[in-house]
């Protein structure tokens, strides 16, 4: 693949996308507070932030689908609010989830000595592992990080095994262990169990392929490469249709924005 | 064999009795129940056969009720296999005729003498397929003996709950500061609390309450592992009238048992061979290829382009980008990458090409951090390691996506790796990485991205290649030895796939049914 | 030096045996074992956010110090931020300790519905332009496996759309289309996926031993 060449605008186009965007830009504006206008200038304080706020929502969903076009200011600005916003959302809700309850409370509010005992002998060492990781941002003492996050290492290769042989492995299996024989039901007709036979022979053809395609340490000779390429063309019609398949659910998603624009912020009525 | 009979309005049927004895018992005398008159809160009781000067004057003696009692020999409690010690089993043959409209009905009792005293509890089974054995496969097996038993769970710290009576604010204060879990003087403070107070005297409540349920948990398991004794019956009317399985002499047959906390869960059994097994033949192949490090690796064509993107970056003198999946360091994706972030930010150390890692996952920067640093150390550059080039991003999977597609087509990096777990998000990072130009190497065990990575990047690890990575890059026997172990799980699995077909299809084609061969593989 | 290394791979093994072998107890103290680290692990990991907060405003706060091209919109990374948190913290009045009352409708609700949730709404509905050019690129390869896969892809977005009944009915079976999608998704497909699927669990647990035994120890950094 070549390289594309740096875009290197011209003052025209720029001149050009500034006029477009303060068009949009204006026609966005009279079009929010034309649509908005009850709530906005009504009576009910509570109408009007809601109003602020959907304005502001449908203006982040035009910018955000501007990127589509080519990145711009604008979406420079939302992207970069869009950032922050989640990052103090995650702060608060890791406050509000995990460190309060977890930490704070605990041992800050503990309500007898007792209690706060207890919470220090079973918080201690977490906490401590915490503290640790935190070492991490220093480049001398970074390496006690390691005591913190190699728990979750081995916790999650120690899982991994066993999760995998269940749902992977053995579920697979079970799965797969089907006899290859005509249609269940005795009034099938020739075509019904001619394509049931085919298909479980397909199946059982094509996983072995597949498998075959990912052997590391053997050489493929002759008959392995055309195995070998046999699954590749299986893993290409399964990939596929399964774009296929993914692709008309998002459509919806897009209708679903389109809803959010005519309806709630445009204010047609459906 | 003993049975009772009350219920004069029941319709006489003939009798089916398994065995000829029982109508000796049966005709010796018959045990009548007093029907609907609990004691102490239970349900009917009965009476022996040896007492039938108990039974009242109204019910009729002649008539053997129509009830098939199980076998005595087939009664059998124990503790329930495979749990934590919270149920003891009954389990009893299933007569081959059944009366319509009869239970089974177990006594327990904590002593012996409770139920001379009629201090007892029942637990009723409905006939049934769903009270076979055999319906239960993840406690009782594939046996096909469990077809034919049926059995009763009995949970005695439901039976014999554990829950003080109700205790009042000071008894529950008093009782918690005499085990010392409150001082004097809090005793003192949380009895004269105040409105001022109130707050700390909740969380103080809370607090005990949360020690009670503790204290709950421990209690209901002594009172589980303690020793029960039961006793069957069978009634054809809902409870009241019971025909008990007895012993030798005549008696209600008394079996005893205790729930115990087990240490394996016999229904992971397959799961614990085969994971072992799995692990076994890897680390055997760790093993010998110490010794013969010679091993046949082929091509994986997306590794082999590692370097052509480094090498590209280094000629354009734009940056290598480097984006971890959305997943946190417990999940092998990641680990994976990790291995292949060591190399690739070696490689652009050796070369003086800046890297960046982009980070979903807070901890994964942490360990990110460790591994670009530890690279530059051995490149022999560590002052070239700027930390801020190891970034965390955001942990919501589309303010990721979005602000390294913005960096993507603000710095134009000349390479981009995008490996470990990703989501819907991995097009919208693929796409705009590709309307760069930019040379991508993506990589990840997501089946349901893999079409959206094959179209829009130019090579693509799939699946197992990922894990590849780490022994392919780095051509460590040890490393190359896993792999060999891992070619050898899959051509088991593709024997096994093969020849179970085989042998299920000749099988349904002679009309024999092979369950157990593919229960071998049922999980739980 | 061992303790840089050495005891980090042990606690690595450690944990890992322990939770292969805790999923096989069914006896409480597994349980509770297995309740304890989780509990452990969440407070850990509400640390690291902090490395992530230091990471990401870090970055941006040295972009704004030192002026580099487009420092200003960092800006807004920490307007926003720093407005979540406030709203957060502040909790209609009622502080960061204190919850309020259940379905009251908090700035900090008003600014995920308002920020947060447009942004990942159109992100995400953006994946089928996504797609199309994804496809078009695709179509542009002109190899057996390239048209393999774009055919398939057609075919099962053209079998679940109204329209593949009308020029099924033309050819004869208005069903015509939806039975080719089944046929490949219940087949080909599976097929591939099973494979996948089996492939990638016998990788990850290779990894995982790897990981378990110390032969694999790169995410560990150096100094043994």
């Amino acid at each position: 693949m070549e390289p594309q060449a740096q875009t290197t605008e011209s003052p025209m186009r720029r001149t050009v996308e500034a006029a477009v965007m303060i068009a949009l830009g204006t026609a966005f504006v009279v079009a929010s507070i034309l649509c908005q206008k009850d709530s906005l200038f009504g009576k009910n304080a509570n109408d009007r932030i809601e109003a602020v706020g959907i304005i502001i929502a449908a203006a982040l969903t035009l910018i955000m689908y501007s990127f589509l076009y080519r990145d711009n200011p604008l979406f420079k600005i939302a992207e970069n609010v869009y950032i922050g916003a989640q990052l103090g959302y995650g702060a608060i809700n890791t406050w509000r989830l995990a460190l309060r309850p977890q930490i704070y409370n605990p041992l800050a509010l503990a309500p007898s000595n007792q209690a706060l005992w207890d919470a220090l002998v079973f918080r201690s060492v977490p906490i401590l592992l915490g503290v640790l990781l935190l070492t991490r941002l220093s480049r001398k003492h970074g390496w006690l990080s390691r005591y913190s996050y190699s728990m979750m290492v081995g916790w999650g290769a120690g899982m991994t095994i066993l999760v995998m042989t269940d749902t992977n492995i053995l579920q697979q299996l079970q799965a797969a262990a089907k006899p290859i024989q005509a249609g269940v039901t005795a009034d099938a007709g020739w075509w019904a169990n001619a394509g049931a036979v085919t298909g479980a022979l397909t199946v059982l053809v094509g996983t072995v392929c597949v498998l075959f395609y990912f052997f590391f340490s053997i050489p493929h000779g002759p008959v392995g490469q055309r195995v070998s390429k046999t699954g590749i063309w299986f893993l290409m019609l399964s990939f596929g249709a399964s774009f296929g398949y993914t692709a008309m659910a998002r459509i919806s998603l897009v209708i679903g924005r389109m809803r959010f624009l005519l309806f709630e912020w445009l204010k047609i009525p459906q | 064999m003993a049975f009772t009979e009350t219920n004069t309005t029941t319709p006489r049927r003939r009798p089916v009795m398994r065995r000829a004895r029982a109508w000796g018992f049966a005709a010796a005398g018959v045990m009548l129940l007093i029907a609907g008159a609990p004691s102490r809160g239970q349900q009917a009781e009965s009476l022996p056969a040896s007492a039938p000067a108990a039974a009242p004057a109204s019910a009729p003696a002649s008539a053997p009720v129509p009830l098939e009692i199980p076998a005595p020999e087939s009664v059998k409690a124990y503790d329930c296999p495979s749990d934590d010690g919270s149920a003891i089993i009954v389990e009893w043959a299933k007569p081959k005729i059944e009366t319509p409209g009869a239970v089974y009905v177990v006594d327990v009792a904590a002593a012996k003498e409770d139920f001379a005293a009629g201090a007892f509890k029942t637990v009723q089974v409905k006939p049934g397929p769903e009270a076979l054995k055999s319906a239960n496969q993840k406690f009782f097996g594939v046996s096909p003996a469990n077809a034919g038993l049926y059995y009763a769970r009995i949970c005695p710290s439901s039976l014999y709950p554990p829950v003080p009576a109700g205790e009042s604010r000071t008894e529950s204060l008093t009782r918690h500061a005499k085990a010392g879990h409150l001082s004097a003087e809090e005793l003192q403070r949380a009895l004269a609390a105040s409105d001022a107070d109130a707050k700390w005297l909740a969380r103080l409540m809370a607090d005990l309450t949360e020690r009670d349920t503790t204290d709950a948990k421990a209690r209901t398991r002594r009172i589980n592992a303690a020793t029960y004794y039961l006793r069957l019956s069978v009634s054809p009317d809902g409870g009241r009238a019971r025909a008990y399985v007895s012993d030798k002499d005549g008696q209600p047959l008394v079996l005893s048992a205790a729930a115990l906390p087990n240490q394996f869960k016999w229904y992971k059994l397959n799961i614990a061979i085969f994971s072992v097994a799995f692990c076994a033949v890897v680390a055997a192949f760790i093993w010998i290829a110490r010794r013969n490090p010679n091993l046949y690796i082929r091509r994986i064509a997306g590794l082999d382009a590692v370097d052509e993107g480094i090498g590209r970056a280094t000629e354009m003198g734009r940056p290598v980008y480097f984006v971890h999946g959305i997943a946190g360091v417990e999940s092998m994706a990641t680990m994976a990458s990790l291995t292949i972030l060591g190399r690739v930010a070696r490689k652009a150390a050796e070369y003086d090409t800046r890297v960046r890692v982009m980070n979903w996952d807070p901890m994964v920067t942490a360990v990110s951090q460790e591994v670009v640093q530890q690279a530059y150390t051995e490149a022999g550059r560590p002052d070239a390691y700027n930390p801020d080039d190891v970034l965390f991003i955001s942990t919501d999977n589309f303010a990721y996506a979005t602000a390294v597609s913005g960096l993507v087509v603000r710095e134009r990096p000349a390479a981009i790796f995008m490996l470990g777990t990703f989501f819907a998000e991995s097009l919208f990072l693929a796409e705009t990485g590709a309307s760069t130009g930019a040379i991508q190497i993506s990589g990840t065990d997501s089946y349901s991205q893999l079409p959206f990575l094959i179209t829009t990047c130019d090579y693509t690890l799939i699946g197992e290649e990922l894990f590849a990575a780490s022994a392919y890059l780095s051509r460590e026997p040890k490393m190359l030895g896993s792999l060999r172990g891992q070619d050898v799980g899959k051509a088991f699995l593709m024997v096994t796939i093969v020849v179970i077909t085989a042998v299920l299809s000749v099988a349904a084609a002679r009309g024999v049914s092979l369950d157990w061969l593919t229960n071998l593989f049922k999980t739980f | 030096m061992w303790y840089k290394r050495t005891i980090p791979l042990i606690l690595v093994f450690a944990i890992g045996v322990a939770a292969f072998v805790q999923e096989f107890v069914p006896a409480p103290w597994a349980g509770r074992f297995r309740e304890n680290i989780t509990l452990w692990f969440q407070i850990i990991g509400s640390f690291a956010l902090f490395i992530g907060l230091y990471s990401l405003l870090h970055m941006h706060w040295t972009r704004i110090r030192r002026q580099t091209p487009g420092w200003a919109y960092s800006i807004f990374v920490f307007l926003a931020a720093g407005g979540m948190i406030a709203v957060g913290l502040y909790n209609e009045g009622k502080g960061p300790i204190i919850d309020v009352a259940q379905g009251t409708r908090t700035w900090l609700d008003r600014g995920y519905d308002y920020l947060i949730k447009p942004c990942t709404a159109t992100i995400y509905s953006s994946m089928a332009f996504f797609m199309a050019s994804a496809a078009f690129r695709t179509f542009r390869a002109r190899n057996t496996a390239a048209v393999l896969m774009l055919v398939a892809a057609l075919v099962v977005m053209f079998g679940r759309v109204p329209v593949s009944e009308v020029l099924g009915g033309w050819l004869g079976d208005p069903e015509m289309f939806s039975r080719i999608t089944d046929v490949l998704m219940k087949y080909p497909n599976l097929a591939a996926k099973r494979a996948i699927m089996m492939g990638i669990s016998l990788g990850a647990i290779a990894q995982s031993l790897r990981i378990l035994l110390g032969v694999e120890r790169s995410y560990m950094g150096g100094g043994d």
